[in-house]
């Protein structure tokens, strides 16, 4: 698809076609409008002549292409001042702040009456005539396009799929939700959507941290004190991040999967049992979970999802498989029997072939013939088949 | 040197002391995205290995006909075969079809006029009307 740039209201200046088109617009309405009051009216022929003089600027600007400067015959200067009005003032040029790469020192070609060349005759038709330049296709390039216009993702370019690191990551970000429930402001939305990995130290520090059913089964933090821990971390991680404008968003996790695997052996998993019965803190949850994971739960998953655990299990689950074969990989009783045989693509002629062995004798004697191997070597069906039939 | 009789050739009796499967090979094709083969792929899933455990003679083989509608074919050792297109069936409804095809003897279907058909015999020969005592009009 086309990208079109977003271009903010000081930079209109860079699209004269558009900015010309919508003044014309504005100027056949104020021409209209205008003429038959200067007809009527009693003015001094100043006057007129200034009106005159007006009308003729407007009427200019009733063409929906860009009044024609004088072509300058190289103009390799690197400023834009072409693309602003001759009758603007030059200090009144507006500041762009973009990261567009836009086209620069356009290079004209000379017209007939200023080419001295004495050989130069021009063409008569243009079949012949290579054709040079042109911006119709400056977008499709990306190097076009500032880094601040470049796709980041929400999540993580791959998804997790270890179901250990996949259960560190959704305690961790269960203890976050908590955390960011408990500290919750306007900031801490963003905080919860927005906020990367954090460091090392302090996912390992997340990580050691007790996370249990309360009293009523509500998922909790073992110590108060903990919150505050895991909400310093997680506000640090934010600044630095709206600092850097999220230009470097680093991996979703620091730990490794060997790591993951010993932590998930030495949790006790009583954890998992803790209930997820404040809407809130599972809307975090499942915020922090797409950021960290790149795993996006379904609304559906989300309400059904009542306990840590399920929504721990709803991660894990292995993803359907595509095709039977793969399934029946998976379940293994049919591929166990020795009288069945699996495979996995269409079984062709030429597979039939090659299970008895005679393929080899086959190709052999068609290249001998120098007859097609495979296909029938552009030859089509004999015409005697089509007079038998008395087509 | 003693003199052997000459052994008579034996004439198949399928049954007689031994019974053997006229199906020996069964190709199970089906595809993966086609809704006629919803129920082929869920036999396979779920009754093709109880009925490929319980049929150990016979060579199952399992491959996809991509866009095409799902199929059994019986192969039998007389060399003929036997398709069956199970578009859209449940899976017990081919499970019967299966079970035909591995009962099926190969031959071609023909009108059975004479419902009892015998290889042996006859005790009493062939008639002949220069045998015999004749028959007093």
């Amino acid at each position: 698809m086309r990208r079109l740039p977003r271009i903010s209201s000081s930079a209109s200046a860079l699209a004269p076609s558009v900015s010309t088109s919508s003044s014309s617009s504005a100027s056949l309405r104020t021409a209209t409008c205008i003429a038959p009051a200067s007809q009527t009216s009693q003015l001094s022929a100043t006057r007129s002549q200034a009106w005159q003089s007006k009308l003729h600027a407007q009427r200019r600007c009733l063409s929906t292409t860009a009044p024609r400067r004088a072509l300058e015959t190289v103009s390799d200067t690197t400023d834009d001042s072409y693309l602003l009005d001759e009758d603007n003032d030059r200090t009144r040029k507006p500041e762009i702040k973009t990261d567009l790469v836009y086209p620069r020192g356009i290079k004209a070609v000379p017209r007939d009456a200023d080419i001295t060349d004495p050989d130069y005759k021009p063409a008569e038709s243009g079949e012949l005539l290579e054709e040079v330049g042109g911006l119709a296709n400056w977008w499709d390039d990306p190097s076009h396009w500032g880094s601040s216009n470049r796709y980041l993702g929400f999540g993580p370019r791959e998804k997790v799929t270890d179901p250990a690191m996949l259960e560190v990551l959704a305690r961790r970000a269960v203890i976050e939700a908590l955390a960011i429930k408990q500290f919750a402001d306007l900031r801490a939305h963003k905080l919860a959507t927005f906020t990367p990995a954090v460091a090392k130290e302090q996912e390992l520090l997340i990580t050691e941290i007790r996370l249990v059913p309360g009293e009523d089964g509500a998922a909790v933090l073992k110590r108060q004190s903990d919150y505050t821990r895991v909400w310093a971390g997680v506000k640090k991680a934010g600044v630095v991040i709206s600092e850097e404008s999220e230009k470097t968003v680093s991996e979703s996790s620091q730990l490794d999967i060997t790591e993951a695997r010993e932590l998930v052996k030495r949790w006790n998993p009583r954890w998992k049992q803790a209930l997820l019965k404040d809407l809130a803190v599972k809307f975090y949850a499942a915020k922090r979970i797409q950021r960290l994971t790149g795993h996006v739960i379904p609304d559906a998953k989300l309400v059904g999802s009542i306990s840590v655990g399920s929504l721990v299990a709803h991660l894990t689950k292995p993803p359907k498989a595509k095709k039977l074969t793969e399934e029946l990989e998976v379940r293994g009783q049919l591929p166990a029997l020795p009288n069945v045989t699996l495979y996995p693509r269409r079984v062709t002629p030429v597979d039939k072939q090659k299970m008895v062995g005679r393929w080899k004798l086959i190709t052999a004697e068609l290249e001998k013939r120098e007859l097609p191997v495979i296909g029938t070597g552009g030859y089509g069906k004999s015409v005697e088949t089509k007079w038998a039939d008395g087509n | 040197m003693t003199v052997s009789a000459l052994k008579a050739v034996s004439t198949g009796r399928n049954g007689v002391g031994a019974f053997i499967l006229q199906c020996k090979k069964m190709d199970i094709h089906y595809c993966d995205w086609a809704g006629s083969s919803k129920g082929m792929n869920g036999f396979i899933k779920s009754i093709l290995p109880k009925f490929a455990a319980a049929n150990p003679q016979i060579e199952f083989t399992v491959s996809p006909r991509p866009t095409k509608h799902p199929l059994l074919v019986g192969h039998y050792i007389n060399g003929g075969q036997k398709a069956v297109c199970v578009r859209n069936m449940e899976p017990l409804q081919i499970l019967k079809k299966a079970e035909l095809l591995r009962d099926a003897s190969g031959e071609k279907l023909k009108k059975v006029s004479k419902p009892v058909h015998s290889i042996n015999q006859s005790v009493r020969g062939v008639w002949s009307p220069y045998h015999g005592n004749g028959m007093a009009v």
